[in-house]
């Protein structure tokens, strides 16, 4: 009895160096790297070859103003919460900056003069003030008045942006947009390397807040387990106020980088959707919507991933490539997160295709196929009718196969 | 020498209930002082407001001679008072270091954390705990057992002069027990002061140099564990002598109902490779077959795997009356008429936001259905046969679940599997979490169930309770059947030998 | 894990390579060797298939692909950032060496500068439709090819005046305030009108249809007490809302209904009587034009250049007029050809059918 317990369970726990490689980060490296590879292979002109700069540069650009919200997006989500608001908080902040700069400088605006630096100075801290002011509301709504993180953020995805609208309208006499059209405002997006440098500078603070302080461990423990961080005596109320102001800040950072790159500021249409793009990396990246697993360099490199193949894509089909680039950012999402979970939770032997929701999925993918290539082949000689018919008929039969298959071994055991 | 503590007039009241009621108690330094009671006694609201969980009652206690007030579990831990929570308190994902010194992490000189330091710090404390666990690894991938010693741990870094154990032993296999008794024993050594809380005689008298009884919120009475046997102390928490139960006897098995052959369950990307291993048994209709095993022996597995659970498709051959079946999803097992009332209760068994008769009618709804819609008074009419029959006690059958005690909770779900009309009861740990005075109810709703035919198994980390009520015992160790043993021949010593029986 | 990654490795590849070796495939028999012209929109409408269609029947009637070109249409989402984005895109392509802009806002000077940037790497620039600024960024581009807005607004507002001689009060209806072709049309309409009328409000949709009609509909409750009673369509989408709503209401008799182009909508309400007059202009034209003068660019045809473009390096001389007409009710209409510019072609509704019908267009 007194004897030591079954030394019993456990995969030897993977420490040190082992743990260090089976990181999602470099699964992620080996994704991009794959990418890329497709796409010299299967783009006609070959242009990341002969000609990488303005493919790269383009990358670059989109993944760090990505990447900066996108970072805030993993901090909330790592603390166990989640922020819908950033294209808002985008919008918005946008929206002050502008707003600060033509009622500072409106000649400066309006004709297009030499903008002073202060002026710069105060509209870009107006606006980081406004993410700092929307991230405590939101930590207040959900701290004090008890609303749902979801709820909050989904109030001030629809509030901020009809308040930006409106804002607009009042300052800039009825337009539904105001342009910004000084050149030393646009720097801050078109010097490259203002936004690398911020995007940077932002990844090393993050990373180092969240792996090396206090603050991040307890950000960790939060949304690992909120009771038991209180009962450790973790301030859970002031990191959640933390975590909805980082997320909130950086998007403000990104909002003006956005109206320095586009040159105007339109509420309207200004960084919609873009919180479900930041989600997506943090998500990508490694991050848990569960909370308390997450990486922040792993972020980076999901929003750098999901910029590869959105332009991977754009080289590949050229013509009207952003109509399937919903379509194969959801797949590549679907399909990253969905091996991370298998991974996670090792189930060797799950049938995908037994049963009939199996039998449904079956459907599904071969008419998803047939649908997508008979689409992507509309320029072939071959009719489109018989392409759909002919991939979705030997789809169907390679999936079937494969469902035998699975109850074949499974009747095995 | 003045008490350490000093419990005066403590009263707590929580809308519609006293949960403790002027109750007072002095605290020796250096003693184990036990506090016993049933579920519901007020055990667990005191500790919670000696350690700050709970900041807000009326009365006062001392410490060390003066009054304090705590306005959280912090500031408690500064006056060297701490509290090992009977749910785990740990963030799964954060190593066992991090968790240890979670909330009072050590940082280098520039303010960062100091990872190194708190690991070293984490294996001096887990190697005096008898831990063998890296303090790297997550503590998602610990045992339960190893996951109360990184509690403990925690606890011990805080230096606390007081240490206030909440049922530390409920989730323990017996072997983690003794390493608990071990690390308790040096602690007192050392000079701090234990309240423990448990309702396990052998454990209190094991442990205890006094012993606080309390029943209802109300104290009974404080007792030197020389002056008493546990058979006062139970007489005290029940507040009426318990009978000696003795069921079984003439009990007929007739035909076997239930077949098992080579059942092994795979465990993917694990050492051990096998939950289950080669495990074959029969159960016959108005037999109860018991199965015991040390934490982690595969009892609650086995259970699964009869009633198409289990994490993985096993592999072997399931034979009920004769057919081979191959559960995939508990729908099938329903179906097929088996039922399984799951271990923890609280996680699996319970809707907490259903109402009582809701409870017991979920499985079986459908009967109570015409043409798709629900008629209340049919589902009412059954819920109340279910609590008439059991005798659950419960003040109706729509209130709410969570109202009744653990003991009445569990019939509530025997009945809501008994409406499935089964051939099979499966019972995991029916009586855990359940007090003395419910439990006997249970041994004999179980044995009458069984005389009506049914095929009943049962597993119980208590040996007593499996002697008590099983025709028959199976005993697994490390996923491999490892004994079989009929009433006559069944003996504590026995099952023992054979669970730590290993290959 | 190894062979976690590589079979995610494998699987990426083998996944993209299916995808997407069939559109390459099968897409680049044709295109392999192909450089592309292509026309970006500013946002999505029927007016852009219409452009659609004379950009492939340029593709075919010039025989591009005999010059190793291809032509296509690249719809933009109707954001800034859009567009930006995309010329960006085609900066870093190899395969793109002309584009036709249809310039979302004529003053961002992001998009200028995106211009500028695919001029300077040899990529032949226009605008098509809707123009930059011209007073600061006409270095932007080469040429426009489209309407001339103001002169368009002109004649809508002739329309306006014809039909009401003693004047009124009128509202203009508008996807983007801010397009410069929606402030010529704006100011041109006022211009044509003359001084008995008079604008009560232009209100934007950001080419939200729903949002369209709500426009129609608050403009209707909270200006028929000021006396409005015309009601001006600028984009082509906001006829068919401002005819929805004015059925909706029941109040065709209170108003004058004017827009421009003709969408196939509005064609048939017009044939219904709920339209008094449209100004059409010719995406065909622009889209066929467009694509003539960027091959002609490409192949440094200077005859065709200098046909199209006679004036060019004269003030205007770069921008081409791809025509107006003026559609006006087969009924009785107080609308004469002689009110009009003598350049501006007045047609009925029935003769406007046939000329789509001859280029199998559906609207215009």
């Amino acid at each position: 009895m007194a004897s030591d317990p079954t030394p019993a369970p456990a995969v030897r726990p993977a420490l040190g160096i082992a743990r260090f490689f089976q990181r999602t980060e470099w699964g992620l490296v080996l994704a991009i790297g794959v990418v890329l590879l497709v796409t010299v292979g299967l783009d006609t002109d070959h242009v990341y070859w002969h000609n990488p700069g303005p493919s790269v540069k383009d990358i670059v650009r989109q993944t760090v103003l990505l990447g900066i919200f996108a970072l805030g997006a993993a901090v909330v989500i790592i603390a166990g919460g989640i922020d819908l608001s950033a294209g808002s908080v985008i919008a918005f902040s946008g929206t002050i900056c502008a707003t600060l700069l033509l009622w500072l400088a409106p000649d400066a605006v309006r004709l297009n003069q030499p903008l002073p630096l202060w002026v710069m100075t105060v509209a870009c801290l107006g606006a980081l003030l406004s993410g700092f002011l929307i991230g405590s509301l939101h930590a207040w709504l959900i701290t004090v008045v008890g609303l749902p993180p979801f709820v909050a953020t989904l109030a001030t995805l629809v509030g901020l942006r009809s308040l930006s609208r409106a804002l607009v309208a009042y300052v800039n006499q009825n337009s539904t947009q105001i342009p910004i059209p000084n050149r030393e405002f646009r720097a801050l997006a078109n010097e490259l390397w203002i936004p690398i440098a911020v995007c940077l500078a932002l990844l090393a603070a993050v990373w180092l807040l969240m792996s090396r302080t206090v603050v991040g461990r307890h950000l960790y423990a939060l949304g690992g387990n909120e009771n038991a961080a209180r009962l450790s005596g973790v301030p859970t109320d002031r990191l959640k106020w933390l975590a909805y102001c980082v997320s909130a800040v950086l998007s403000s950072v990104a909002g003006i980088l956005y109206v320095a790159s586009v040159a105007v500021v339109e509420p309207e249409t200004l960084g919609k959707g873009y919180e479900l793009n930041a989600i997506a990396a943090a998500v990508v990246g490694g991050c848990s919507l569960q909370g308390g697993i997450g990486s922040i360099p792993g972020t980076l490199l999901g929003a750098l991933f999901l910029r590869v193949v959105m332009d991977g894509v754009a080289k590949i089909i050229k013509s009207s490539a952003d109509v399937y680039e919903g379509l194969i950012v959801g797949v590549v999402v679907a399909v990253a997160v969905a091996f991370t979970q298998l991974r996670q939770a090792g189930r060797g032997g799950v049938r995908f295709f037994s049963g009939g929701l199996g039998l449904a999925a079956i459907v599904n993918l071969s008419l998803f196929a047939g649908v997508l290539l008979a689409l992507l082949l509309r320029e072939s000689e071959l009719g489109g009718w018989t392409i759909f018919g002919s991939v979705a008929a030997l789809v169907a039969v390679l999936l079937t196969g494969v469902r035998f298959a699975e109850g074949r071994r499974h009747k095995q055991k | 020498m003045p008490p350490v503590i000093e419990i005066k007039h403590v009263t707590k009241r929580f809308p519609g209930v006293v949960a403790l009621d002027d109750v007072s108690v002095d605290i020796e330094r250096g003693e184990l002082h036990a506090v016993v009671g049933e579920n519901g006694a007020g055990k667990s609201t005191l500790m919670k407001i000696l350690s700050g969980v709970i900041p807000e009652h009326e009365g006062e206690f001392l410490l060390r001679g003066r009054p304090v007030r705590f306005a959280g579990t912090r500031d408690a831990e500064a006056v060297g008072v701490s509290i090992i929570h009977q749910e785990l308190n740990l963030v799964e994902q954060l190593s066992a270091a991090a968790n240890i010194f979670l909330g009072r992490e050590k940082r280098t000189r520039l303010g960062f954390l100091d990872d190194a330091a708190m690991e070293r710090a984490a294996g001096d404390l887990l190697v005096q705990l008898e831990c063998s666990v890296s303090p790297r690894q997550p503590v998602r991938e610990l045992r339960v057992g190893d996951q109360q010693l990184v509690e403990i741990a925690k606890a011990l870094s805080l230096e606390a002069e007081i240490l206030i154990m909440d049922e530390p032993t409920s989730a323990l296999a017996e072997s983690e027990v003794a390493r608990l008794f071990r690390v308790i024993d040096r602690l007192r050594r050392r000079g701090v002061t234990i309240l423990y809380i448990s309702h396990k005689m052998d454990e209190v008298f094991h442990l205890a140099d006094r012993i606080t009884v309390l029943r209802d919120g109300r104290l009974i009475r404080t007792l030197r564990r020389a002056d008493t046997g546990p058979r006062e102390v139970t007489h005290l928490m029940v507040g009426r002598e318990i009978e000696n139960v003795r069921l079984g006897d003439g009990r007929e098995p007739g035909a076997v109902v239930l077949e098992v052959r080579h059942l092994s369950l795979p465990w993917t990307g694990h050492a051990r490779r096998w939950r289950l291993h080669d495990v074959s048994f029969s159960l016959r209709r108005g037999e109860i077959v018991g199965i015991a095993g040390l934490m982690g022996a595969g009892r609650t597995e086995l259970l699964e795997c009869l009633f198409g659970s289990s994490p993985e498709p096993p592999q072997g051959q399931i034979l009920l009356e004769g057919r081979e079946v191959h559960f995939t999803h508990p729908a099938q097992a329903k179906r097929a008429g088996v039922a399984l009332v799951t271990e923890d209760r609280k996680r699996l068994g319970l809707f907490a936001n259903l109402d009582v008769g809701e409870n017991i009618t979920v499985c079986t709804l459908r009967e109570a259905a015409a043409s798709g819609l629900v008629r209340w008074g049919k589902q009412r009419r059954m819920a109340e046969g279910v609590v008439r029959d059991l005798g659950v006690k419960t003040a109706g059958i729509d209130v709410a679940i969570t109202s009744l005690s653990g003991g009445n909770q569990q019939k509530a779900i025997i009945g809501r599997w008994l409406l499935t009309k089964p051939k099979v009861l499966l019972l995991d740990d029916p009586t855990r979490g359940v007090d003395v005075g419910a439990k006997a109810e249970l041994y004999r709703l179980m044995d009458r169930l069984c005389r009506e035919g049914l095929g009943v198994v049962v597993t119980s980390s208590e040996l007593p309770e499996l002697l008590t009520v099983c025709d028959r015992i199976l005993v697994l160790c490390e996923g491999r059947l490892t004994g079989e043993f009929g009433r006559a021949e069944a003996t504590e010593q026995r099952i023992m030998e054979a669970a730590t029986m290993r290959s | 894990m190894r062979r976690f990654l590589w079979s995610f490795a494998l699987l990426t590849a083998v996944a993209l390579a299916a995808g997407l070796a069939g559109c390459s495939g099968g897409g680049s028999a044709k295109v392999a060797a192909g450089k592309r012209i292509v026309i970006l929109t500013n946002g999505n409408s029927p007016f852009w298939d219409a452009c659609r269609k004379g950009v492939s029947e340029a593709e075919k009637d010039l025989k591009l692909a005999d010059a190793g070109l291809k032509a296509e249409l690249d719809v933009n989402d109707g954001t800034p950032k859009g567009q930006i984005d995309k010329l960006r895109q085609y900066a870093s392509r190899a395969d793109v060496v002309a584009v036709g802009v249809s310039a979302l806002d004529a003053s961002n000077a992001e998009v200028a500068d995106r211009m500028r940037e695919l001029q300077a790497k040899g990529i032949k620039v226009i605008t098509v439709d809707s123009d930059v600024d011209r007073d600061q960024m006409r270095d932007t581009r080469f040429a426009f090819v489209g309407t001339d807005n103001l002169a368009g607004g002109k004649e809508l507002g002739k329309c306006a005046k014809g039909l009401r001689p003693d004047g009124g009060k009128y509202v203009t209806f508008v996807g983007r305030l801010g397009a410069q072709n929606a402030k010529e049309r704006i100011n041109g309409f006022a211009e044509g009108a003359g001084s008995k009328f008079q604008s009560l409000d232009s209100m934007g949709d950001n080419i939200d249809l729903i949002k369209a009609r709500e426009n129609v509909r608050n403009a209707i409750t909270n200006h028929q007490a000021k006396g409005l009673n015309v009601l001006v369509g600028i984009w082509s989408y906001n006829a068919p809302a401002i005819v929805d709503v004015v059925k909706e209401k029941n109040v065709r008799d209170k108003f004058t209904v004017v827009t421009f182009d003709a969408e196939p909508g509005a064609i048939d309400e017009m044939g219904q009587g709920q339209i008094d007059a449209m100004v059409v202009q010719n995406p065909f034209k622009m889209g066929y034009d467009g694509v003539k003068l960027l091959k002609a660019l490409v192949e440094d045809d200077k005859d065709t250049v200098k046909k199209m473009l006679p004036e060019h390096g004269k003030p205007n001389g770069d921008v081409y007029d791809t025509g107006l007409k003026v559609v006006v009710p087969d009924a009785d209409t107080p609308l004469k050809a002689d009110m009009f510019d003598a350049k501006t072609e007045v047609l009925k509704l029935g003769a406007f059918r046939e000329w789509l019908k001859k280029y199998g267009l559906t609207g215009s």
